[in-house]
């Protein structure tokens, strides 16, 4: 009769000298299969005298558990190196390009145009729209703008007919918003106008503004600037500085121009800013107190208010270094898909 | 508008600041500076002392070259210096300039002592154009009287100037002036400004001016004023150097004393002038009066311009001898001969000179501040200031009692200013005091009252500060925009509107599709409803036209997006990107029975090549009608509006390909717009021979269509039952009414219904005749569903599509 260590034994050494699957099976039934020396001494035991068969029975199944735990552990690791080996044949080129999921871009306009809305939709402004064809009453009398200002002549506004032209600035705007509602007014207003310009690095027959205008009571300079302020350094970088310098348009009274520091050189000059330090992005002012008074229920005694607009081209082509503004509307695709997500 | 530094300090009784200050300051206070020039001589250490006058001693031919002449100067150092020169307007006797070795010259040339064919030359004898004074390089500069050998030129003609360029907003006619500018200068920076030298001249003789001329105005409205002077024994000459530098470093050409001193006081206080040769003048008058139909002048520039009735002339008996405020007449002009000459300083409305100088294409310098507004009590000013320098530089006599014809003037506007409102509307912290000193500064004769200040406008502001308001912003430039706080401007509810959203949910679905967005001019030429082939009738062929169009590519707005994406399409393809999927969102213009046309946002796309992204996995799919549905469908899946994509008869909308365009449409209502291929003979006229897919929606109509929003419904937790047919169906019956027929019969329990598979065999089928195969899904909220309980639905869609389309059941 074997003893149990030698059975363990042999069984061991079997399981263990299997290479592959298909070994250990047969090591597995040679150990502890039907007819193997094991399963034999376990079916012997009935022929031993009781006060033997108990322990010698412990003994042997104690044996076939760690045989079988044994196998189970082998056979684990056996499938997985062949499994390993399997797709390691299936190994691919992992620096072959994926597969494309279409994904378009949008217009670096639209996407610089949305930012600015979101900024000042984030300040409680609405996004009011006006007609791109436009009374010459909105586009200029009710700005404020003299009967023989240059900006009204053929030369510089394109005309449908004496009284209709296409809009010069989204300014029109303004007065629309107004004569729709009430004050308080904050609303901005993006989108195309047209001059009678002749295409060159700077100056395009169409292109897009952003007009802005909150009127309010007491409303002054200093909210122009507060907001102004905000909106630049969302737009060009948390750290950007900006200063009024005094100008002239007929709708606002006092007139501003707004510089930002420049975002290239911080400062202290380069080319993007001329050497000055500072660029100029937009015009803006207090609301004059003639256009109020092209409105029901504007009193510019109760009532005050500030606006600003804005070439959102010009602004793009600072961000982005855009030396010329027909590629906005050539739509070479290659331009266009320079700036998938440009806005970040 | 160049302003000279070193000429403002003529006005300015204290030093200037720093040239960097200076130009930070004024652009903070709305006088923005373009930039600064430094005109004449390089900067360089001791360069005034290197130009110097020279007597010539001798001049003779060069030896070795006949152009040349040899020179011995005497520049005060004992000994001549012998210097080669290529003029002969000069010689023996004559006092010249003379830039001696070391100095750097305009051109960045240094002068040294050098031989020139043989010959040393020491030096160099300079011309006004080398000194920057004048444009004339022909000759060299004779100095005349007076100057000891030696002495440093800059001791009495600047060698170089500080120019600023100056932006100058329409509304501030009186920067064009050098004593606007240091006006400015004295309100910024405290700078003293100098009492204006208002004196006249002594006049000579006892025929008083009226003897020699008569003046008159006809016209008020254009020409509120008009003062003469006479001057007899004019001496017609270049003017001294002073002079011309200035000039030169304004950036006006000098042409003789008397035409320079009109230009240089122009510069200097703000009002145009103008003199005319008495002996040119025909009776002896001059009036300012409306041109006569059929006019003509020939003016200075010796342009003949008809004239009309809108148009102002300053005529003498016979006819115009000027254009008020715009340029002089070539027949009274000034010439070397002239000797009895009237001196002009009148006064012209804005509108006027606007409107002649734009209709005759013709802006000058004195049109130029004119048409900003210059007010007439600055006439008789700039008329004295002239007139003095007429009598000294030019010998003139000026006669007794000279001509000044007015129309009443207002008075200068007084108006108030509440220390209250400053405050409401700048946030500036300006006190009572500071105020006034600004306003004082400014000419603007304050007066202080209980928080308030009575001002009145000083003349040469009288069109641009007219109110309160502009009297705040006066106060608010000067004093500093940059001491404004900030405060944050928090708005009323703010959001964008369901049409707004939509917009970008399109756009969005576009990208999440692949396509690239376009952002094409509004503007067509005038062909394209041609190009397209759209009938007589079609509205959208009556596009509305620009009445003064830049280009004729530019002469229409569009009334649909189409044509420029194919535009913007076609300049791709040359580009050599020939798989391409272009949209846009824009506004088309259509006439409507209002003033202003009808205005709609408007989605296109155009598909062409192969789509979806290409790549060494997968070609591609190559563009067609169902792949520009597809974009479609997600579109409208996007947005959650329901629309139908319907057979179009074959007439309609001849672009598109006849077989495959489809009205975008909801039940009972003009079509939305169109999906298809383009028609291969429009296409061709866009330059392609290959599918091209279009798709162009109205998405106002779109919006009007947003219904709810959805509720939930409840979830069935069954599993499906899926069955599916094959149907052979005569082509008149569209899919459409094939699905819709199957769900008309299927009941509650049909959840869906698709087609999932489209083929034909005209010899398995029949012609004309195509199988459809439909994929049934059954399902109930409370039970799973067998095939038995199912069958009878089956049997009764089949059964119904067999009567209703005809569909015949394939084994």
């Amino acid at each position: 009769m074997e003893d149990a260590a030698s059975l363990e034994r042999q069984g061991r050494e079997l399981l263990e000298r299997a290479t592959t699957a298909a070994e250990l099976e047969d090591a597995r039934v040679e150990a502890l299969g039907r007819s193997s020396a094991l399963t034999l001494a376990l079916r012997e035991l009935g022929a031993l005298p009781a006060e033997l068969r108990g322990a010698r029975g412990q003994e042997l199944n104690r044996v076939r558990g760690e045989l079988e735990r044994l196998h189970s552990g082998l056979r684990e690791r056996l499938e997985a190196s062949e499994l390993d080996v399997e797709l390691r044949q299936a190994a691919v080129d992992v620096t072959l390009p994926g597969d494309p999921v279409p994904r378009g871009t949008a217009h670096l306009l639209t996407q610089v145009q949305r930012e600015i809305e979101d900024v000042f939709v984030g300040l409680g402004f609405r996004i009011a729209e006006g007609p791109e064809v436009e009374l010459e009453y909105y586009n200029f009398t009710a700005l404020n703008t003299p009967a023989d200002h240059p900006s009204r002549a053929e030369s510089d506004t394109l005309w449908i007919n004496s009284e209709v032209c296409l809009r010069t600035q989204t300014s029109p705007v303004q007065v629309r918003t107004m004569e729709a509602q009430p004050p308080p007014v904050y609303v901005i207003c993006p989108g195309r106008v047209y001059r009678r310009d002749t295409l060159d690095p700077t100056h395009s027959p169409m292109f897009q503004q952003v007009e802005g205008l909150a009127v309010d009571r007491g409303l002054s300079l200093a909210h122009l600037k507060g907001t102004l302020e905000h909106f630049a350094r969302a737009l060009f970088g948390p750290d950007r500085e900006i200063r009024l310098r005094s100008h002239y348009f007929p709708f606002t009274e006092p007139s501003v121009e707004l510089d930002v520091s420049c975002f290239l050189c911080g400062g202290r000059g380069c080319r993007v800013c001329k050497g000055e330090g500072w660029i100029e992005i937009l015009g803006a002012g207090m609301v004059d107190p003639n256009v109020f008074g092209f409105v029901e229920g504007y009193d510019p005694e109760v009532v005050s208010g500030w606006a600003f607009g804005m070439g959102i081209e010009r602004v793009a082509m600072l961000k982005y270094g855009i030396p010329h503004v027909k590629s906005f509307f050539d739509n070479d695709v290659r331009f266009l898909e320079q700036f998938r997500g440009a806005v970040r | 508008m160049k302003v000279p530094v070193q000429w403002l300090a003529d006005h300015l009784g204290g030093p200037l600041p720093p040239l960097d200050e200076l130009v930070a300051r004024l652009s903070l206070a709305g006088d923005k500076v373009e930039g600064v020039e430094r005109r004449g001589l390089p900067a360089a250490d001791g360069v005034e002392e290197l130009i110097v006058a020279g007597h010539v001693l001798e001049a003779g031919k060069h030896p070795n070259a006949d152009r040349l002449q040899l020179t011995q100067v005497d520049v005060g150092e004992g000994a001549p210096r012998q210097i080669v020169c290529g003029a002969w307007n000069f010689g023996a006797g004559d006092t010249v300039a003379v830039a001696l070795p070391g100095t750097a010259l305009l051109d960045g040339r240094k002068i040294g002592r050098s031989k020139l064919r043989g010959e040393t030359s020491d030096g160099m004898i300079l011309s006004e154009r080398e000194l920057d004074i004048s444009q004339d390089g022909e000759g060299i500069m004779v100095l005349g009287e007076g100057w000891a050998p030696g002495e440093p030129l800059a001791g009495r003609v600047p060698l170089f100037h500080d120019v600023i360029e100056l932006e100058v907003t329409s509304n501030r006619a009186d920067l064009l002036s050098m004593r606007g500018v240091a006006r400015e200068l004295h309100a910024i920076f405290g700078i003293e400004l100098t009492p204006l030298d208002d004196s006249e001249p002594p006049a000579h003789g006892d025929r008083l001016t009226t003897n020699w001329l008569a003046v008159g105005i006809d016209d008020e409205d254009l020409c509120p004023r008009f003062t003469a002077r006479v001057f007899q024994g004019v001496t017609i000459a270049p003017s001294p150097l002073w002079l011309k530098a200035r000039l030169q470093s304004a950036g006006i050409r000098p042409i003789s004393n008397l035409v320079d001193i009109t230009n240089y006081v122009m510069h200097d206080l703000g009002s145009p002038l103008h003199a005319y040769d008495l002996e040119k003048i025909r009776g002896a008058s001059l009036t300012a009066r409306r041109a006569r139909a059929g006019e003509t002048i020939r003016t200075l520039d010796e342009q003949v311009r008809e004239l009309d009735s809108s148009m102002l002339v300053i005529a003498d008996a016979e006819g115009p001898q000027a254009l008020g405020g715009i340029m002089g007449g070539a027949e009274s002009e000034i010439s070397d001969s002239s000797s009895m000459i009237v001196l002009e300083a009148a006064n012209f409305t804005r509108t006027q000179v606007l409107h002649t100088s734009q209709k005759l294409g013709l802006r000058t310098e004195g049109s130029n501040r004119w048409e900003k507004g210059v007010h007439p009590t600055i006439a008789p000013i700039a008329s004295r200031a002239a007139a003095r320098l007429v009598v000294e530089l030019c010998g003139g006599r000026m006669t007794p009692r000279s001509l000044d014809v007015s129309a009443e003037l207002a008075p200068r506007l007084q108006l108030r200013v509440r220390m209250e409102r400053v405050a409401q509307m700048t946030a500036l912290d300006v006190s009572l005091a500071r105020a006034v000193e600004i306003l004082d500064r400014l000419g603007f004769d304050p007066r202080a009252g209980q928080g308030t200040i009575d001002v009145r406008v000083p003349a040469p502001r009288f069109l641009d500060v007219t109110r309160e308001i502009d009297v705040i912003e006066e106060i608010a430039r000067i004093y500093g925009l940059e001491h404004v706080p900030s405060l944050l401007s928090v708005g009323s509810g703010g959001g964008l509107t369901a049409a707004q959203r939509v917009r970008r949910t399109i756009a969005d679905a576009c990208l999440g599709a692949g396509l690239t967005e376009a952002q094409t001019l509004s503007y067509v030429p005038a062909d394209t409803p041609a190009k397209l082939g759209l009938a007589a009738d079609d509205p959208r062929g009556d596009m509305l036209a620009v009445a003064n169009p830049l280009s004729q590519d530019h002469s229409h707005l569009r009334t649909l997006l189409l044509p420029s994406l194919l535009e913007a399409l076609a300049r791709n393809a040359a580009w050599g990107r020939d798989d391409l999927a272009l949209f846009e969102i824009a506004h088309t213009y259509h006439r409507s029975d209002e003033k202003l046309p009808r205005e709609p946002w408007t989605f296109a796309l155009v598909m062409r090549g192969r789509l979806g992204g290409a790549a060494w996995r997968r070609a591609g799919e190559p563009a067609s009608f169902f792949l520009g549905k597809g974009v479609l469908e997600s579109i409208l899946g996007a947005v959650g509006v329901t629309c139908r994509v319907e057979a179009m008869d074959g007439d309609v909308d001849p672009f598109l390909h006849p077989g495959r365009k489809g009205f975008i449409q909801v039940p009972g209502e003009p079509a939305l717009g169109f999906v298809g291929e383009l028609h291969p003979l429009t296409a061709r006229r866009y330059g392609f021979d290959d599918p091209i897919v279009c798709v162009e929606l109205d998405i106002d109509r779109l919006c009007e269509r947003l219904g709810e929003a959805p509720t939930a419904l409840p979830l069935s937790e069954f599993p499906p039952l899926r069955q599916d047919i094959a149907l052979v169906v005569a082509d008149e019956h569209p899919a459409s009414a094939v699905l819709a027929a199957a769900r008309t019969a299927g009941g509650e329990l049909l959840s869906d219904v698709q087609v999932f598979d489209v083929w034909r065999d005209a010899a398995a089928l029949g012609p004309d005749r195509r199988s459809l195969a439909l994929r049934l899904t059954f399902q109930a909220q409370e039970r799973t569903l067998s095939d038995e309980e199912v069958r009878p639905h089956r049997e009764a869609i089949v059964a119904h599509l067999r009567a209703a389309v005809g569909a015949e059941l394939r084994g």
